[in-house]
This record gives C-alpha cells, structure tokens and sequence, in this order.
C-alpha cells in the first residue's frame, strides 16, 4: 500500500503520531506525510517516511490576504504541491487530524480507487464520512448526529492496532554527540557531591499561556532540586521572546547554580534522551519523552485534558490549577519533593498524596490508568476504548473489520455496555470498601462479604467480591494506604479477566480465566515503572 | 523601457571629502558626501534597533553597499533582502553572500511576485529604507510601497475563484479553490 497521511496539527500532535505512522510503515507500507512547513521539524526526527510534503501555509495566506501581493502566487503554490503529490500514485489517503484542509485537498486527489480514511467531501461540497469503522464506532459511543472523528478514531481504524512499544528511535544528529558530552561534563563536575547526579530538565512553556507551567512552579521547583545534592537541574528553552524572558529572570534568581539550555527541535530530543527526568507541561516536550521513553512528569492545567491518560507508562500525570501553583508554595514543593523520592526510590506509593496524580501501567495487553490518591477508575468505557490498541490476537480476531464481524463487534458491544459500568461501579465500591477499611481499622474482608452476599457468583461483581476475598484472606485484614497501592496490581489482573470475560462471554474461559489468575496472583508492591 | 536603460542614462559618480565613490542618481547623491562610511556605520546601528533579534529584514535601496558589512557586524546572523531598482548599482556594489539577497527590477508587481519576497514578508521582516536611495528614486519606492493588485481572485486550470468564496460547480478543482479559502481562514482545528 502507498499511504499519504495528512497531519495538519502543531509539533506535539506530529510527534505523538510517530510510533503509530513508523508501525504502518514496518507493516510493509510506503508512509508518505504532509505537515506544514513550520512544522516540518517534527518530521525530520525520524528518517521513515518516503516522501514528506509541506504546505507553505503562510505564504499562501501571505498571497491571499495581502493586498500587495499577488493571489494568483498563492494559488499556485498549493498548484504545485498536488502536482508533486499526484505523480507518486497514492493507493490510501488518510486525515488524520480530521481538518477541512486535508479534506479538500483528498477530494481533489482522490479517484474511484483511492482508499480514504477520516472525511473527504463530495462533488457538492458535502461531508463523506468514508470510514466505516469510525462511524460506527461513533454510532455506539457518542451522542446522535455528534461528527467524533478525531486522531485517535482515525489512528485506530488505519492502523487497527497501537504499536508494542510506544518508543521509537529518532535520526541522529550532530546535537547528540554535543549534548552528550556537554551532559557528560556536568555529570563529571557533579561527582563530588553524588555518585551519580540525576540530570533533570524543566521546561516551562507551551503554545498558550494556560497550558504553560507557571513560573512561580518553576522557581519553586528549581529551589527545591538544588537543595539536593544527588540532582542537576537544567532548564530547557525555546527560541521564543517568553522563553528568552523567563530564562533570562531565572538566571538572574539562581544565578551560576541553573544550567540553561536553549535548544531546537533536534537538540531538545538529543537532550531528552540524555535526562534523566523532565518536568513539563502538556506540550512538545512531554510528546518527546512519550517516545522516546524518558521519565517525565507532566502538569496539565486544563479540566477538559484530552488524553485523559499519560501518554506512556515512563510519564506521571498531574492535573493541577495554575492559580494553586502560583499561590500554593508548600504545594509546588510538595509536587516536586514527592517527584524526587519518586526518581529514587522507583515507587508509585511515593506520589500518593498528590491530588490528580495519573500514572499509565502497561498490564498484559492492557493500559491501565489509574488517579492514584483518589484511587478512582476512568470510566470504564475508556478502558474498552484502549482494547483496540491491543496485540492480542484472540481479541483482534473479533476486528478484521469486514462489514459481519463489524456488526458482531457492534451488537456484542451495546450488549455488554451496561454490565461494563457495573464492572467500573463494582470496582468503585470495592476501593471505597478498601479506603474505609484503612480509615478505621479492620473491616475490608466484612465490607467484602456483604457486597458478595448480595452479588450472584457468576456475574461480574461477585466475581471480582470471590477473587479479592482469597486474596485478602491469605494477607492481613489490616489494610493501609499503601497496601491499598499494592493490591491495585490484582485489580488490574481482575480487569484484564473481566474483559477477556466480557469478550469471550463463555463459562468455560471465565473459569479457566479465574485458575490462571489465581496461580499467577503474586502479592508484590506495585513494580517500579 | 525598462529598468536598467533608465539607471543607466541617469548615474554618476562623484567622490567623498573622504576619497570614496558616491553614486549619484538623478543628481541626488545617494551617500554623504562628506563620510560615506560613517553614514552607512550610524544608517547600520539604527537598522539594527529598529531589527531587534529578528532574523529577517527588507532593506529598500542599495547604494553604494557599505552599510551591509556594518550591519552584519552588529547582526551576524540577519538575513537581508535588498530592494534595488537600478541594476548599475547591482552590477557594481552588490556582491552575493549566502545571507543576502537582492531583487533589481523596476515593476512594483513583479518585485511582489517574488518568492524570495513573499519569504521574507512571511517572516515578518521589517521594511528599512535607505534614506539616501529612497530620496533619489522617491517615486520608484512610493509605487512600490502602495502598489496595490487590482485583481482579488485567481486561476486553477483555466477557472476563475474569488477569494473567500467557495464555489462548488463540480470541477475537481473546486477543492483546491475551497482549500485555498480554508487556508486562509488560518484553520487548524479538527472538523
């Protein structure tokens, strides 16, 4: 297949998108991209696609809109862009980011054998939905007459699975070799003091205002590090006037102890794989550690966050208000002193009492997410929402996507809806019956065996009741938070029994399912990510 | 007639108390005639200013080219695109770097077709104007700073759009049309 994906959004979008694009391309694809030309940076990380196409966006608005300057010259540079792209024969046009831009120019490419994923338009100008998958999907999850097509309906239809490994390998650069010795260099000058000095980088701003860390975090922060011994804190900036501003003001307040970097694209990447923890916010920085695996944490500011999910397993999530952080000193520390046990220790309990804490665990062929202090679940569908992201096979047989099985999926999926929020109350209750117990003494096993009472042994409740009661009996009744925290590794085995459960839906595999759970149970506190 | 036929006939030069050669355009001497180089030195400091640390600027006139190594002493990194009407000038004082650039044409509406200038325009670099090119060739630079295009739409394959009007009659070239509104709308939100 000869793919031409469209991605029309900022450096951070591009980025996350990479591991799934470099998966189609593994899978035997020619990957073709068209970015923006300001955003062309992000695709020159990575050496995988076949052809990159840019739209000199401004330039053209620049034609357009300028009374001076000819429109005719606008006109002709996306002209000539299709020519280019209409000479390498594309088989799959994909819009990725769902934008009326990329589907105009795919309702100028298209043929009647052109595969289009996400929307394109008809000859009257109407909006074709041409993928199948997303409307239905649409039609389960969302509201009537609601167009929810988004990059991550589009990322699943296209390429069916998320990849193993979020992480890729970026192209390396001359900035590699330099930062690494300039890394090196301070890890050497450091010794003195540790052994072996954690390098942490802070980066501060993002595209808007609200989604940037606000500097008072961030003086908070720095202070905080140099008072340990064992830690380097680095600034990481940009070349924008705000991050010259804050750079500038933070160097004056620390004076020789902050190292700043200022950095590109490239440089910023070639520096994140020589950290050894990043602080940001929800920005490009944070999509670079997603995957390249660097240990992150990330403040998000905004109550509708998107993702609702850190981006990979290496990356803690905290969703805070800017005001608590610029008002909030004792909190700021709080947030970073937690970070660092965290860094050293490698234990999730260390971060429990920060409020809106999320951590991403990979469990088996699950994601799981979890708001650590409020030990509250996301919702349940979102977690079968992540299954499409799963390599099991015995699942995706369920998804080869041709029109029966798709209705198959679609009936077992409103059939099951319902008991997938009784699962997620369920879990609820019993994490409710958990934290009471820790609270006031002893009574988890009791709070346990009153819910079982009420709760028939096959359905989903009294499942989860049975297995947590054998577990509970064979440890203490005695519960504390911390234990709470290690006993959240069965409950994610539970999950990932109740969804085979629910996908299965066969008596014969939920006890088969329950044997091998209980002989792989290992009661360990939560592993380090 | 074109550009170079009407510098030609109205160049000459003349030299500095300071022994250096000032062009004279239209009888209107296009440096000091005093200290040439000092005037491109203290011309280069306010360009600086008004430059800043932006990467890009426009500079409308040439002259003699002195001030452009003073300018880049202050600003190593500034890219400059010249504006230069008089190709004799070119020919003489203008010698290409990779960081420069000239335009030498006469027509308002071909300079603004230039994609070297719709570049720099998009890099929001500011307009400097050389005072002494600027009082010899006034009305060159007048037409070339309120030069308006009459025409507000364009072409696709032989059909006519309006800007900011999407018409749809069936032509595949439509969508590009629509896409070309669609960009200007300055849109990058999902649908």
């Amino acid at each position: 297949m000869n793919y031409l994906v469209f991605h029309l959004r900022r450096h951070g979008d591009i980025i996350s998108s990479l591991p799934s694009l470099k998966n189609l391309k593994d899978r035997g694809n020619k990957v073709s991209i068209v970015v923006f030309e300001e955003f062309r940076a992000s695709v020159n990380l990575v050496d995988f696609f076949d052809e990159v196409f840019v739209i000199k966006r401004k330039e053209i608005i620049a034609c357009l809109k300028s009374q001076n300057l000819n429109p005719q010259q606008g006109a002709d540079i996306l002209t000539d862009l299709v020519t280019k792209i209409k000479v390498n024969s594309f088989t799959h046009y994909i819009n990725w980011t769902s934008d009326r831009i990329s589907a105009y120019l795919i309702s100028y490419l298209k043929n009647h054998e052109s595969n289009v994923v996400g929307i394109s338009y008809d000859v009257k100008g109407n909006i074709e939905h041409s993928d199948p998958i997303v409307k239905r999907f649409n039609n389960i999850f969302s509201q009537k007459n609601i167009t929810n097509i988004n990059q991550l309906s589009i990322q699943k239809s296209t390429i069916n699975t998320k990849t193993t490994t979020p992480f890729i390998s970026l192209k390396e650069t001359d900035y590699d070799r330099e930062i690494q010795v300039a890394f090196e260099t301070i890890r050497n000058q450091n010794k003195f003091l540790s052994k072996s000095p954690k390098l942490i980088g802070i980066s501060a701003n993002a595209s808007s205002k609200e989604k940037s860390i606000p500097v008072q975090f961030i003086e908070e922060a720095i202070d905080v590090l140099l008072d340990d011994p064992t830690i380097v804190p680095i600034l990481l900036v940009g070349f924008a006037p705000e991050d010259e501003s804050i750079a500038e003001s933070l160097s004056n307040k620390f004076s020789d102890s902050l190292i700043v970097i200022q950095c590109n694209i490239p440089a910023l990447a070639a520096a994140l794989k020589q950290l050894d923890f990043v602080i940001a916010p929800d920005t490009m920085t944070i999509h670079l550690c997603s995957i390249l695996g660097t240990n992150a944490l990330e403040l998000v500011f905004r109550d509708n966050w998107a993702r609702q999910a850190p981006e990979s397993n290496r990356i803690i999530t905290i969703k805070a208000q800017q005001s608590e952080l610029i008002e909030n000193k004792k909190y700021c520390s709080s947030i970073v002193k937690s970070m660092i046990r965290y860094l050293k220790n490698g234990n999730a309990v260390d971060l429990i009492d920060i409020p809106n804490t999320y951590l991403t665990k990979s469990v088996g062929n699950f994601i799981w997410t979890d708001d650590i202090a409020n030990n509250s679940l996301i919702p349940f569908e979102k977690l079968i929402d992540y299954i499409f992201f799963t390599d099991d096979r015995r699942i995706l047989d369920d998804f080869n996507f041709d029109s029966q099985s798709l209705v198959n999926f679609e009936t077992k999926a409103r059939n099951n809806l319902k008991e997938c929020y009784a699962i997620s109350s369920s879990l609820k209750i019993l994490f409710k019956a958990f934290e009471d117990s820790a609270s006031k003494g002893a009574n988890t096993i009791e709070s346990l065996k009153a819910i079982y009472k009420h709760s028939n042994t096959n359905d989903v409740l009294g499942g989860i009741c049975s297995l947590s009661l054998e577990i509970l009996e064979k440890e203490s009744s005695i519960m504390s938070r911390s234990e709470i925290n290690s006993y959240l590794k069965h409950y994610v085995k539970t999950i990932e029994y109740v969804l085979h459960y629910i996908f299965k839906g066969s008596q014969d595999f939920q006890i088969k399912r329950k044997k091998e759970l209980r002989n792989s149970i290992q009661l360990n506190s939560l592993t380090s990510l | 007639m074109n550009s170079k036929n009407i510098s030609c006939a109205k160049l000459t030069f003349q030299m500095s108390k300071t022994g250096e050669e000032v062009p004279i355009f239209q009888e209107k001497p296009l440096h000091s005639l005093y200290d040439p180089d000092e005037e491109a030195r203290k011309f280069s400091i306010k360009a600086a200013e008004k430059i800043q640390n932006l990467k890009y600027a426009i500079i409308l006139g040439l002259g003699n080219g002195n001030y452009i190594e003073h300018l880049h002493t202050i600003s190593p990194k500034l890219n400059i695109l010249i504006i230069e009407p008089i190709q004799e000038l070119v020919d003489r004082y203008f010698q290409p770097k990779t960081n420069i650039s000239i335009i030498c044409e006469h027509s308002p509406e071909t300079i603004l077709s230039n994609t070297k200038l719709i570049q720099f325009i998009v890099q929001k670099a500011p307009i400097i104007i050389h005072p002494g090119s600027f009082q010899a060739n006034k009305m060159f630079y007048q037409d070339f700073l309120t030069f308006k295009y009459p025409n507000r739409d364009f072409e696709i394959s032989g059909i006519r759009y309006p800007i900011g009007q999407n018409v749809f009659n069936g032509n595949p070239t439509d969508f590009l049309a629509a896409c070309l509104n669609e960009i200007c709308q300055n849109s990058m939100e999902s649908i």
